[in-house]
């Protein structure tokens, strides 16, 4: 049976009031299992960090619940409960003492049973962490890998990563995916990140949440995500244009292309059954596939939006 | 021509700063050091923990200990801000002794009329101490790296809290004891000695000065010393709950007119109070509430539990908010 670090139920977070009302989160069912790397995906205002932060109890949802561990993560005492079993580093790298050592000396008193100080001298070394510069005089890449050596050395039961990748070269990039890979997630840890690093979270996820507008738009482990998305192009007559399986249409000069989120095999053995010749049938990135789930959901709002209007 | 209060001044500063630049020399000459040679992380193992500490778990200690450096520090810089100011007048003699002809009489005067001052510069020092416990709180990384540590907020809340207020509330209290030692010991008990009426002939420019004197004699320093503690209580609680109404996330770059503005009550609080105490209509409720910052009568001390009760209301309602608190 499958346990999950993180589950949320009709998750939802409004700020401002009245005509100002942002829904940052908006009924968000997100399910993290353990001993996973999940990659958290999103545009901008998707609602990554504001998920991340309510996971943290350094936000309280507006409605539904969110759970660590089967924990509260918004109140005591279930919510130390949760910190100290969760390492994080913050989208925003400013770090809270003089220098990196300054701040894993003090993050290390906080962890007295789970902090490695070997680990600790791994991740800085690996990542080429200058110790004991000035806050002030850092770098953002620099602030980055400070807060990552911070979590973690904590060796922490689940790892929470926003934006972990700002400012990292891609020297220290690939790095830290080693780092993540090789001893994160050993004894059974898991790291739950949000990025924009689609390429390199492909790499390493196993399981993948894509965001849109406060919603999960899908969600799964990688390598079923893969196979479940197809891109056909296809010549012939009477082609559908409505089926579960079909994602979105595009007309091209001589050609329709399909991009398929279920059951490609089957949609594209029915089009061979009506005549239909399928020129191409190429498997897709997560980068294309991302783009294309964030643009469906665009033009979806849109499309409702003008509905709303007109009524 | 440097003038005597800008000589006081810096006599008042000499000792923060001389303290500030060798706790900062020290601290560039270790991360410079440190930096140059490079040094691996190799941290050096807690040092055991004291009677008192040894009640809470180990990220309390670490959190407790720094709150406990940070009121200790208050409560130093009070108690030397305090000491300092009221000190002054007693061997500092204004031109205007004669207006009273008696050293005693004139000394305590200028003592008890410092008062107020000392606690213009309490309350600023009480405001700033404030941005020090909101901080950590609510506002920027300190506020995010805390609340996402394995400590509760109640107890986040209370060692931000208690020690600062505290050591604020006692560094008052000492640095008003020692002013009477140092009163004491230099020239005795001199409120003892006041003439129950002005031992001179009155001039024309001295209309004011039969009611004055009679004010003073009438003002009682034992409770405008506990009016002291007990104004400054609630204004800080009441400038605590204010600061942590969970109305919205503050970023860091929000608090800089914050701070301006809460700087700025906190200067002008005195002369308000001041101008407000002289009116007879607001005067009811200033008495109610224990202000006592003129000289005349006290209000009753049993008015003291007033501002006591309502500062202990307000620390809860800004508990109740901190639990509310985005970051």
């Amino acid at each position: 049976m499958t346990t999950f670090a993180i589950q949320t139920h009709a998750l939802a977070k409004i700020y401002g009031l009245g005509n100002k009302k942002v829904h940052a989160v908006d009924g968000l069912n997100l399910n993290v299992p353990e001993g996973s790397i999940y990659g958290l995906l999103g545009c901008n205002s998707a609602g990554k960090t504001t998920t991340i932060r309510m996971a943290m109890g350094l936000a309280r949802p507006t409605a539904g619940e969110i759970k660590v561990f089967g924990l509260n993560p918004a109140v005591d005492p279930e919510r130390v409960t949760v910190l100290r079993q969760v390492g994080y580093v913050p989208e925003d790298k400013m770090l809270a003492a003089l220098t990196p050592r300054k701040l894993l000396e003090l993050n290390r008193s906080f962890y007295p049973e789970t902090w490695s100080d070997d680990l600790a001298r791994k991740v800085v070394k690996r990542l080429e962490l200058p110790l004991d510069t000035p806050f002030l005089k850092l770098s953002l890449g620099n602030k980055t890998k400070s807060a990552l050596a911070t979590a973690i050395a904590q060796r922490s039961r689940l790892l929470i990563l926003d934006e972990p990748t700002t400012g990292l070269d891609p020297i220290a990039l690939d790095e830290l995916l080693r780092l993540l890979v090789e001893d994160c997630t050993a004894e059974g840890r898991t790291i739950f990140l949000s990025t924009h690093q689609l390429t390199e979270i492909e790499q390493i996820a196993d399981h993948i949440g894509i965001m849109d507008r406060g919603r999960i738009l899908l969600e799964g482990p990688l390598d079923d995500i893969r196979s479940s998305f197809r891109r056909l192009i296809v010549t012939g007559t009477a082609l559908p244009t409505t089926n579960p399986s079909i994602l979105s249409i595009k007309q091209q000069p001589h050609a329709t292309q399909y991009i398929l989120q279920h059951s490609p095999d089957a949609f594209a053995q029915n089009l061979l059954a009506n005549g239909a010749t399928i020129v191409e049938s190429n498997p897709m990135s997560l980068n294309e596939i991302f783009l294309e789930l964030c643009r469906t959901s665009e033009s979806r709002e849109d499309e409702l939006a003008r509905e709303g209007a007109a009524a | 021509m440097i003038g005597s209060f800008t000589i006081s001044f810096l006599i008042f500063l000499a000792p923060l700063l001389l303290v500030a630049a060798w706790k900062i020399r020290g601290h560039s000459r270790v991360t410079a050091k440190a930096e140059l040679e490079a040094l691996p992380f190799d941290p050096a193992q807690p040092a055991a923990p004291s009677i008192f500490l040894r009640h809470f778990t180990q990220p309390q200690r670490v959190f407790l200990t720094q709150q406990l450096k940070m009121g200790a520090m208050y409560y130093t810089i009070v108690c030397w801000l305090l000491l300092f100011i009221l000190s002054m007048p007693l061997f500092h003699m204004p031109s205007h002794e004669s207006k009273w002809f008696n050293h005693s009489a004139f000394l305590w005067y200028n003592f008890v009329t410092f008062l107020p001052h000392s606690t213009q510069s309490i309350f600023i020092m009480t405001i700033s101490s404030l941005v020090f416990v909101i901080t950590p709180l609510r506002i920027g990384p300190e506020a995010r790296f805390y609340r996402s540590r394995p400590l509760t907020i109640r107890f986040i809340f209370w060692s931000k809290l208690l020690p600062v207020f505290l050591g604020i509330l006692g560094g008052v209290t000492t640095g008003m004891a020692l002013v009477f030692v140092l009163m004491l010991a230099f020239k005795g008990p001199i409120w003892h000695n006041l003439p129950i009426a002005i031992p001179r002939t009155l001039g024309p420019d001295d209309a004011e000065l039969p009611q004055l004197y009679r004010n003073f004699l009438a003002t009682s320093v034992p409770s405008l010393l506990l009016s002291i503690l007990t104004t400054l209580s609630l204004f800080f609680t009441a400038m605590l709950a204010l600061a942590t109404i969970p109305v919205k996330r503050i970023k860091a770059i929000a608090v800089i007119p914050l701070v301006a503005v809460v700087v700025v009550l906190g200067v002008g609080v005195l002369p308000i109070l001041s101008l407000f105490s002289n009116n007879g209509h607001t005067l009811s409720w200033f008495r109610t509430l224990f202000i006592y910052s003129s000289l005349g009568p006290p209000p009753p001390r049993l008015f003291a539990l007033v501002p006591i009760a309502l500062s202990i209301l307000l620390i809860a309602i800004a508990r109740i908010f901190v639990t509310r608190l985005e970051v």
